[in-house]
């Protein structure tokens, strides 16, 4: 029942990536030309992370290895892929097991609960070595360029093999208690699960912080202090020692990660149906009759946009996150711009020209800064997908499809260009620029804003996904999040490259007054779109 | 009001509805009558709009679906078999969402404060739809067809779910609704509540329809269930 079960859920998995579902989620026919342009698209993304991940990994194995810091190589990476798949899983693990629509469905049928749980950790475990391949394949080569040990080649791959289980378990018991504390405080649940993915991902961050200023520093003083540096990462060694098969780590770690995973599963199937069909007792809201005022269908659709984002604490966090990260990064330019002007101070003092060049690149970079978290927002890429089966009512009123279109835009518009607003009069402000480029600090996150929120509705109109079983599905794995996450980086990235030519070939303020100009341009043209043929589109649905 | 001419829906190879043809007037209540996959679902979702069509014309008070969807779904009202509503939104707030799309002005406050009343759900316009029964919100979109007063109320399986009091007064208010001048065409499986309430009915087999007419002209001296039956064997 399990492999049965599995496969279904891998099946539809697989359907979904390679746009071999229809609109209603039914599986159609995909062409061996479509499923070799999807693999070529996930190829380009997986070859952009191995680059980055071995960028990092091979100074490290150079240093490292040539040292006879093997142990300490494999224990800072194991520790980081620990850490990515444990975060990035725990509240795919509370959705995928606990929010599941089809858990009626299942536990109505002959089925164990123990079965069902399996199936569905193995398909989170199944994403997650997907993560533990894209960090452990880089590290392998960078190790192999450098040591030749086979005992480290076999012990990376029953590392690889086996880190993804030991982190899914503990993901799946920390999303087992996430779930039962939310359900205690059902009232404050979006709340609390916000506030708790915050937390987890700014322990993340400070750790991941943390970890590149003292990798900097180990691989800038290894020579003369690597007895000290072992000394000090004595710990991240004894876990990187399992990778060479020492003894007693390895009993250790193998016993301590069955033990974990033979736990996890046993609770968690255990408690399933009693977890799951739990219900919680809230405080009843009073219906207190009062006048409602009438407002334009326009008003009404966004209003009730905003109230399906503000509800649901998976589309806050993977939609609107950048809004968080444009804000904090507009506060740290404003508060910390004094002390790159400093650093770089240090640094180039003896190159007037090129002080004087980056002095006067700074704005460009804090504007393509804000431009690329704003990049991050993907709010409107999933808007139409979530209505899923409740898409007939907007059917069925008498409704223009541009603005039906238009609404699914507007919690994005009016959330990403109020963070914009707010982050570029921040810069403008804190971080001592120019008039001239304070208004595109400004102007620029703006005009990016829209050109996100139009382009994320424009693929959710080529690539809806209406059939889910929770919504992480569509907000977090759909092919439309993807391509808009894709676009949207593509954007960040040109807007970067911008900054940077404007530095080699000066004329800052003309170049960027041409983004703006592009990225306006831009927006008329995706307004233009959704108009014609993307509400012509919507139309046929 | 309702003028179905011809209508022709194809799924790939399979005709869902066949060339079927059915003319409902003003203060009319229409019965549509078939086993499950007959094509009645599919071809009230035609009506209201929802799917496009192979061939055939829809007319709601002369005017084409096709060529005028807006005009003729502001005359309108559709509630599906299960009707999956906002659960993000509470009770009321799905109500004004609805009001303020077509329309309807201040007069909104008295008719839902009414329907509600009516359909004793008052209390819990407040709360949120997600923690709703079936009935519940079967009952929610019943007052949300009524809130913008529409000419034609087309449902499909409307009494699945309702408890008894309300499936009694949902009869009421369709027969009302006919009587002010309007019209209903409907979907059900209820053969007895269809033989009650019904003024005309169309059996549908097969995407093809089988008989129409009046309820006497359909089920003569006999039942409706044994007509139903007879025609359903006849044409196996």
């Amino acid at each position: 029942m399990i492999k049965r079960l599995l496969t279904i859920r891998l099946r539809g998995a697989f359907l979904s990536a390679v746009g071999g579902k229809d609109k209603n989620g039914n599986a159609k026919e995909v062409s061996a030309a479509k499923i070799c342009l999807y693999t070529l698209l996930y190829a380009f993304i997986a070859v952009v992370f191995f680059a980055f991940v071995f960028i990092m990994a091979t100074p490290l194995a150079a240093v490292l290895i040539s040292n006879g810091g093997e142990t300490l190589y494999f224990g800072i990476f194991m520790l980081l892929s620990f850490t990515a798949i444990f975060v990035l899983s725990i509240f795919e693990t509370k959705s995928e097991l606990f929010e599941c629509k089809d858990n009626d469905l299942l536990l109505s049928m002959p089925i164990k609960p123990r079965d069902i749980v399996v199936s569905r950790i193995f398909t989170v475990l199944f994403y997650n070595y997907l993560t533990e391949l894209i960090i452990m394949i880089p590290v392998m080569i960078s190790y192999a360029m450098f040591s030749g040990s086979v005992i480290g080649i076999f012990g990376g791959i029953y590392v690889t093999l086996t880190l993804p289980v030991i982190a899914t378990s503990l993901s799946v018991g920390v999303g087992y208690l996430v779930h039962i504390i939310s359900e205690k405080f059902a009232r404050f649940k979006n709340l609390l699960v916000i506030f708790l993915s915050m937390g987890f991902m700014l322990v993340y961050f400070v750790g991941y912080t943390a970890l590149m200023e003292n990798l900097e520093g180990i691989i800038e003083n290894i020579d003369a202090n690597f007895e000290e540096i072992a000394e000090a990462f004595s710990f991240v060694g004894v876990i990187g020692s399992v990778a060479l098969f020492k003894v007693l780590p390895l009993i250790i770690y193998t016993l301590l990660g069955g033990c974990i995973a033979y736990i996890t599963l046993r609770t968690v199937a255990k408690n399933y149906i009693r977890i799951i069909t739990r219900t919680t007792k809230s405080k009843r809201a009073v219906y207190k009759e009062k006048a409602l005022a009438k407002k334009s269908p326009l008003v009404a659709l966004s209003k009730k946009e905003l109230g399906r984002f503000f509800s649901s604490p998976t589309y806050i966090l993977n939609g609107g996150l950048g809004l968080v990260f444009q804000i904090a990064a507009a506060f740290m330019i404003a508060f910390g711009g004094s002390d790159i002007i400093q650093i770089e101070a240090e640094g180039m003092a003896e190159d007037p020209l090129l002080m004087e060049s980056l002095t006067m690149m700074l704005a460009p970079i804090f504007i393509a800064l804000l431009v690329f978290c704003q990049s991050m927002v993907m709010m409107s890429s999933s808007a139409l997908s979530l209505e899923g089966k409740s898409l007939w009512i907007l059917k069925s009123m008498p409704l223009k499809a541009e603005t039906v279109l238009l609404s699914k835009c507007m919690p994005h518009l009016i959330l990403g260009c109020a963070s914009s607003l707010l982050s570029g009069i921040v810069v403008a402000i804190g971080a001592g620029v120019t008039p001239a480029e304070a208004m595109l600090c400004i102007t620029i996150p703006l005009a990016a804003s829209v050109l996100f929120a139009f382009s994320g509705i424009i693929i959710n109109v080529l690539f809806p996904k209406f059939e889910f079983v929770n919504e992480a599905q569509v907000v977090k794995q759909s092919l439309a999040t993807f391509l808009s996450m894709l676009f949207n980086m593509l954007v960040g990235i040109m807007v970067f490259i911008a900054a940077i030519v404007s530095m080699v070939i000066g004329y800052a303020s003309v170049i960027m007054l041409a983004v703006l100009l592009t990225l306006v341009l831009a927006d008329g043209l995706m307004y233009l779109i959704i108009k014609g043929p993307i509400s012509k589109k919507y139309s046929t649905f | 009001m309702l003028k179905i001419n011809g209508l022709t829906k194809k799924y790939g190879e399979k005709c869902a509805v066949d060339n079927l043809t059915l003319h409902i007037a003003p203060g009319e209540i229409y019965g549509f009558i078939g086993h499950n996959g007959a094509g009645k679902t599919t071809t009230l979702k035609a009506v209201t709009g929802l799917i496009n069509f192979d061939a055939g014309e829809i007319l709601i008070d002369g005017e084409s679906i096709t060529a005028k969807p807006l005009e003729c779904k502001q005359r309108i009202a559709y509630i599906p078999d299960n009707p999956d509503l906002y659960d993000f939104l509470s009770g009321i707030k799905y109500l004004d969402f609805v009001a303020d799309v077509y329309g309807v002005g201040e007069e909104r406050n008295a008719k839902i404060t009414e329907l509600a009343d009516a359909f004793g759900l008052t209390a819990d316009l407040a709360q949120p739809i997600s923690s709703y029964s079936h009935g519940m919100k079967q009952k929610l979109a019943l007052i949300s067809a009524y809130i913008h007063s529409p000419r034609l109320i087309i449902m499909d399986e409307p009494f699945v779910g309702l408890d008894p009091k309300a499936s009694h007064l949902l009869k009421e208010m369709m027969r009302r609704h006919c009587d002010a001048g309007g019209a209903i065409f409907f979907s059900t499986h209820v053969l007895d509540v269809a033989e009650k309430l019904c003024d005309k009915i169309a059996i549908i087999k097969e995407g093809k329809l089988v008989v129409k007419g009046t309820m006497e002209e359909v089920k003569g001296d006999d039942s409706l269930e044994e007509v139903f039956l007879e025609l359903e064997a006849e044409n196996d």
